[in-house]
């Protein structure tokens, strides 16, 4: 165990003026959210109720993409020469974690919506198989993560994988198109949601934006805090033997 | 069904962020108290 630094409970060890406003404005956002999700807008005349799930389902589905789309871009410039940072790699996992946290909420949420809708939890079509994939796949990315060796092993090696994991996204979006499945087709695009719904739907988006921004600040800066540590580590047990050796 | 069934989505959802969120704080203090001010440059 390290010697604390500073024994006294840190108030903000993560939190800055910044993350602060963003996290006001993601809780008024879900307030919001939950308002019109819930109970302003009105239920859909096939979907009935379970449109309600959409307005989380669609925005985490989303949510998920951009996080794996982030942890890839961010990966590339650590491998990059002239932007190699350890700051990348962890934006990198941050953004997997949060993803992998919004993918489980699609998966879980289009289950239940699936239940209701089609009467079954869970169908193998192309759709649902892909995302399923597509989970699996980042737990296994923030497996790579936690293998040991240095920060720059660990970088390395989660920057590879993330590259090739960002290849199936593209087959999640496009499954619905290519291999026609039990999954409903693009609903917003071909404007088959309106008014309240779209907009239910619209601050879903955003809130869950918010939502990912704030934990992905927060999360990467913990994982600076713990790199610290591990680099602190002999530092701290010489320290330590120093201080038990003079009592 | 649905009502029930729409409500465990957002109280899943919910309770999941907010899971996360507590195990985020918690350990980023715990870290804090371990490490020097200049290893927080963002403070």
């Amino acid at each position: 165990m390290n010697t604390p630094i500073n024994p006294e409970t840190v108030p903000h060890p993560t939190g800055t003026r910044v993350t602060r406003a963003l996290g006001i404005a993601t809780l008024v956002g879900l307030g919001w959210f939950v308002l019109f999700g819930l109970f302003l807008s009105p239920d859909d005349a096939v979907q009935r109720k379970g449109v309600r799930i959409l307005y989380i389902h669609v925005p985490s589905a989303w949510l998920a993409y951009l996080a794996f789309i982030v942890t890839a871009v961010s990966s590339a410039a650590y491998l990059s020469k002239r932007t190699r940072s350890l700051t990348w790699d962890r934006l990198a996992g941050a953004s997997a974690e949060v993803g992998v946290l919004f993918m489980g909420i699609t998966l879980l949420t289009g289950s239940l919506w699936g239940r209701i809708s089609w009467g079954v939890y869970w169908v193998w079509d192309s759709r649902v198989t892909t995302t399923a994939f597509l989970f699996v796949t980042y737990l296994g990315y923030l497996a790579v993560r936690g293998l040991g060796g240095s920060h720059e092993q660990r970088a390395r090696r989660s920057a590879v994988v993330a590259l090739l994991s960002v290849l199936e996204i593209p087959l999640v979006h496009f499954s619905v198109e290519w291999w026609r499945p039990l999954h409903q087709q693009e609903s917003i695009a071909k404007g088959k949601l309106e008014n309240l719904m779209l907009f239910s739907l619209f601050i879903g988006v955003i809130v869950f934006t918010l939502l990912y921004a704030w934990l992905v600040l927060h999360r990467q800066r913990v994982l600076a805090m713990q790199d610290a540590l591990d680099d602190h580590g002999l530092e701290f047990a010489i320290a330590e033997r120093r201080q038990e050796a003079s009592l | 069904m649905e009502t029930t069934f729409v409500i465990i989505s957002y109280i899943a959802t919910f309770g999941g962020v907010g899971l996360l969120t507590l195990a985020m704080l918690r350990r980023a203090r715990a870290l804090a108290q371990r490490l020097p001010p200049e290893d927080r440059p963002w403070t």
